[in-house]
């Protein structure tokens, strides 16, 4: 295209017009060319018809002048006076004009004897006194105010063979001649001029070359030519007027419905819909623009019922995404995604913001003494009764089992205590008997209020309420709790704030996640050691270890988020190939994510790394204890794709072991508190003899804090077959290389 | 001398004769001479029987040898049976064969005119073998005697002078004395220009004092002295109705010997009907001479 954007109809139709005008515009300007061609022609016409007018009157005056001149020549007193010359000058001046030879015409005449000399006693100013012989033919000559004819006549011998005696000279006015010898009728008489340019003389044959002449008026061909001009201005006229009509008729029929109908398109895209476009062809309706016209507004119509049924399925996505099945409150998602668009809402006001955590009291207890299905109607119990105690426009979100929270906009601190009370009471008179439960169901409740245009403050909120929600979980406390900074202090123990965002950051937006990877080695050659990834992460140059990460992520149920995390930087590490092939991982794995039915899926990424290398999953007997039935489903699907499965921290729990047979379990890493008991005079044959037992049993044995090498000494003497502890190595970062020790100990990596 | 040098130019003078000029008639003839003034003069020529006379015609004031009055004469004459000669007098004008106006310049005289006659008498004479009868009209009749008076001895057998008038003051010319004293006045201061003069039936006749007064002079005293002294026999025809001629005088001259024949009714140029007469009266003439 030539243009920018596309021409409008307007456009094309001013274009038609445009050409159409062009066109009726030069045909106009070639008529008239053609007319004006044809006025031209007949005045050519007219001007040869009267050049061979003023031809033939010139021929006849010449002919008349020469006759003239003969008959004077002839004239015998002409002879008499060329043969008797003394009364020449008195027969000139008295004689010869009043003879009736001469017409009035002659200017003036004269007698040449043979040697062409004029004869004596004539002065003459027109006549030359001697003849260039031969004479020349009749000739004109250039006067004071018209040219005039000069005629040499030879005076006719007595006997013809005779040389002529002599001459005569004529010289005569014929202007005047050609004017009034014949009646014109394309010559203007009165326009007749001669031009002789810058001659004296020149041939009288020639005068006609030199002639110029107005015509007469013709009256016949100015009357043709008014008529053609007419015709044409008035054929210009119609055909103009026929133009301009059809290009109206072309814009009303055409042009105009296709802007409505564009205009109509053009408000649709700017509307919501609902616009129906009435009859575009006015008076005159076009049935194909009536037809795009109804066909665009039944397109358009079902486009609107397609529309609304996108919208109504959209918005139960929406609430199905955003909303816990449940009990029918905001989930975790619409929780996170409103926790992210809440410092850009409430930064627009100062107005407070309070944030509040729900904790159902007991309800694990509830679980397992009245089941899921009384447990899942207790928990829409509450939900429902919480949600009614908000105000329009406030939302309850389901944050975890049993945990919900909301945020509340333009609340200040007795708002927020008030709230919890309001919530409290509703709970109380809410009537849990019906599903069967007997005991009162009770709730704690966190609370923190941030100013809305206090950014950090506003991050704050929820540590802050988990701080209160733990004050308010504690006994004697009251189950309302509003955060305060001398509550703070009291968790001081539990909780750095700044530990606290820094983890939570990490977790939420996978900032600040490092890996650190710490020897596991080989005390045999049945197999190769290895490393365990350890979390650590970096905030504003400091680095958290384990010690003050897990408290706060297993405070906020970040378990699985933390997990994924780790999972994916590890996944980045070996994809970067920072891992040397053939050096094992061992991962850890929190007991939520383990009884998480994703979890085989969020491994999947791995399987590939198990052809050259053995990845351990190393869960806690806590983890495992809690919900075993499960988590021995998923093990056991993972370890079907290669994985192994280490059990950590075995002798720090409570648990028996009798779940360590029941458990899908490759690997047994021993305590560290064990390890140490081998210190313990006492107590150091009670490890020796758990450690032969699993051994016996067929798992692999890790003993974990080797410190010295007295230790590591006993491990080895106790077969362990692998060891891990600062004496083997630090856990350090990737970057840093492998350890010194496990690269050793590669050597004897191989069983 | 002059008499003799002039006859001898005209012996040698050439003749030229146009073969058988139809013109008029089958016998009509043109012959050129050359004058003594060097211009050629021309006159028709009709070869008659040879037992007939000769007759020259002169025409009269101004006029040539076609002049009706002349023409027609010649023409019955030359159908008679005549040799019949017309000359035109040249008037200073080679070859002249229109009348001269009386405006135009004239610069001839009686004189020439007189050379000019004899020239053609001569020839005739010469080409006849006869003695001519010479006839003259109006004012020719006056040249004829000038000549005759001049020519004394000349071969002429005897002369016809028809409706004869002469010049100077008179009751049928415009001339009067006044205009003579002029020239004569002229003369005497020895002026020869030109001037305009009454003459015969013109009012303004262009001539020098000199050649006016050698035709104002033959006034009828002269005339008179002239028919005493030609020594021809001759015959005068007049009309009665010609107002032009002083047809009392004319019958006076009868008493020099003349024979004066009156035609009634016939003017001066003797046409109409009178032409006729004038043949008649003519040939009655002419018979006459033939038979003396």
């Amino acid at each position: 295209m030539i243009f920018g954007r596309t021409p409008s109809i307007t456009h094309y139709a001013l274009l038609l017009a445009a050409i159409a005008l062009v066109t009726l515009a030069s045909f106009g300007l070639y008529t008239w060319y053609k007319v004006d061609q044809l006025r031209g022609e007949i005045q050519e016409s007219g001007r040869e018809a009267a050049r061979q007018e003023l031809a033939g009157t010139l021929e006849h005056v010449l002919t008349q002048a020469a006759e003239q001149a003969s008959r004077f020549a002839r004239w015998e007193e002409v002879r008499q006076q060329l043969g008797t010359p003394h009364y020449y000058a008195y027969w000139k001046n008295h004689r010869m004009h009043q003879a009736g030879i001469l017409t009035d015409r002659i200017l003036d005449a004269g007698i040449y004897d043979h040697h062409g000399m004029t004869l004596p006693g004539s002065d003459s100013d027109h006549l030359p006194g001697r003849l260039e012989l031969p004479p020349p033919a009749p000739r004109a000559v250039r006067g004071d105010t018209e040219p005039f004819l000069m005629v040499i006549e030879p005076i006719p011998a007595p006997d013809a063979a005779q040389s002529p005696p002599g001459f005569v000279g004529l010289k005569s006015r014929f202007l005047d001649a050609l004017r009034e010898g014949r009646v014109y009728r394309h010559v203007d008489p009165e326009s007749i001029r001669f031009d002789l340019g810058e001659r004296n003389a020149i041939p009288a044959r020639e005068l006609l070359q030199h002639a110029q002449f107005d015509l007469r008026p013709n009256p016949m061909a100015d009357q043709v030519e008014d008529l053609l001009s007419g015709a044409v201005v008035n054929l210009g006229a119609i055909l103009g007027v026929i133009t301009l009509v059809l290009f109206s008729t072309l814009a009303y029929l055409i042009v105009r419905p296709l802007r409505d109908i564009s205009g109509h398109v053009d408000r649709l895209r700017e509307s919501a819909g609902g616009l129906v476009l009435e009859r575009v062809g006015g008076l005159l309706p076009v049935a194909e623009t009536e037809k795009i016209r109804e066909s665009l507004n039944s397109y358009q119509a079902r486009l609107q019922d397609v529309h609304s049924s996108l919208e109504e399925k959209n918005r139960e996505f929406w609430r199905i995404a955003h909303h816990d099945a449940l009990t029918g409150v905001r989930n975790r998602r619409a929780f996170d995604e409103y926790w992210d668009t809440l410092p850009r809402l409430a930064a627009r006001h100062s107005y407070p913001v309070c944030f509040a955590l729900f904790d159902i009291n007991h309800f694990k207890a509830i679980n397992d003494s009245y089941g899921h299905q009384t447990g899942d109607a207790v928990l829409q119990s509450v939900a429902r009764s919480i949600d009614e105690v908000l105000r329009e426009g406030e939302h309850l979100f389901r944050i975890g089992g049993d945990e919900f929270a909301a945020i509340l906009l333009n609340c200040d601190e007795s708002g927020a205590q008030r709230l919890g009370e309001r919530c409290q009471e509703r709970i109380r008179a809410t009537d849990f008997t019906q599903h069967g439960v007997r005991e009162p169901i009770k709730i704690s409740i966190g609370l923190a209020v941030a100013p809305g245009n206090n950014g950090p403050a506003m991050l704050a909120l929820q540590w802050q309420a988990d701080v209160a929600m733990y004050k308010a979980k504690r006994p004697g406390s009251s189950p309302v709790v509003l955060f305060t900074p001398e509550l703070e202090k009291d968790t001081q123990s539990l909780y750095s704030n700044w530990i606290n965002n820094a983890v939570y950051e990490a977790i939420t937006r996978g900032t600040g996640i490092r890996m650190a990877y710490q020897p596991v080695v080989a005390l045999n050659e049945h197999h190769p050691s290895y490393v365990e990834a350890l979390l650590r992460i970096e905030h504003q140059g400091e680095v958290i270890g384990p010690a003050d990460i897990f408290p706060v992520v297993e405070a906020r149920r970040l378990e699985i988020d933390l997990d994924r995390a780790v999972l994916t930087r590890i996944l980045g590490d070996l994809r970067a190939s920072l891992i040397p092939p053939e050096v094992g991982i061992s991962i850890n794995l929190s007991g939520p994510t383990i009884v998480n039915a994703g979890v085989t899926q969020w491994l999947e990424a791995f399987v590939p790394f198990l052809q050259d290398r053995s990845i351990i999953l190393e869960v806690t007997e806590t983890a495992l204890i809690t919900e075993i039935g499960l988590a021995t489903e998923n093990l056991q699907r993972l370890r079907r794709k290669g994985f192994l499965v280490a059990l950590d921290d075995f002798g720090s729990g409570y648990s028996s072991i009798r779940y360590l047979a029941s458990m899908p379990v490759d690997t047994v890493k021993f305590d560290i508190t064990l390890i140490r008991s081998l210190d313990i005079p006492d107590q150091h044959h009670i490890l020796e003899g758990l450690a032969r037992m699993i051994r016996d049993v067929g798992y692999t044995t890790v003993a974990e804090g080797i410190e010295t090498a007295e230790q590591l000494s006993r491990v080895r003497a106790l077969k362990f077959d692998f060891a891990q502890g600062y004496y083997l190595g630090h856990p350090t970062p990737v970057s840093q290389g492998l350890q010194p020790v496990l690269q050793a100990h590669a050597g004897i990596s191989r069983m | 001398m002059s008499r003799w040098f002039l006859r001898s130019a005209a012996a040698v003078a050439t003749v030229i004769l146009l073969s058988l000029n139809t013109v008029a008639t089958a016998k009509e003839t043109s012959v050129i001479l050359e004058m003594s003034s060097g211009d050629s003069a021309e006159a028709a020529y009709w070869a008659g029987e040879p037992d007939m006379p000769a007759i020259l015609i002169q025409h009269g004031f101004l006029q040539t040898r076609h002049f009706p009055t002349v023409r027609r004469l010649a023409l019955a004459l030359a159908d008679s049976g005549f040799t019949v000669l017309t000359p035109t007098l040249t008037l200073g004008i080679d070859r002249r064969t229109a009348s001269l106006p009386c405006e135009a310049v004239h610069t001839h005289t009686m004189e020439h005119t007189q050379e000019e006659i004899a020239i053609w008498v001569d020839w005739l004479h010469a080409k006849t073998g006869q003695e001519p009868v010479v006839i003259g009209h109006s004012a020719g009749s006056i040249n004829l005697l000038d000549y005759l008076t001049h020519s004394l001895g000349s071969p002429v057998a005897h002369a016809i002078f028809i409706s004869v008038t002469y010049f100077g003051h008179g009751e049928a010319a415009f001339e009067s004395p006044e205009h003579a004293a002029r020239a004569r006045a002229a003369l005497a201061r020895g002026e020869a220009g030109l001037a305009e003069y009454a003459l015969g039936f013109c009012r303004q006749y262009v001539t020098t004092p000199a050649a006016y007064l050698s035709y104002y002079d033959w006034d009828k005293q002269r005339t008179n002295r002239a028919f005493q002294s030609c020594g021809v026999s001759s015959t005068l025809i007049a009309g009665s109705a010609d107002d032009r001629i002083d047809l009392e005088w004319i019958e006076t001259l009868q008493q020099h010997g003349a024979e004066v024949r009156i035609v009634e009714g016939a003017n001066h140029f003797f046409d109409q009907f009178h032409e006729f007469d004038l043949l008649d009266e003519i040939e009655h003439v002419l018979q006459g001479y033939r038979a003396q």
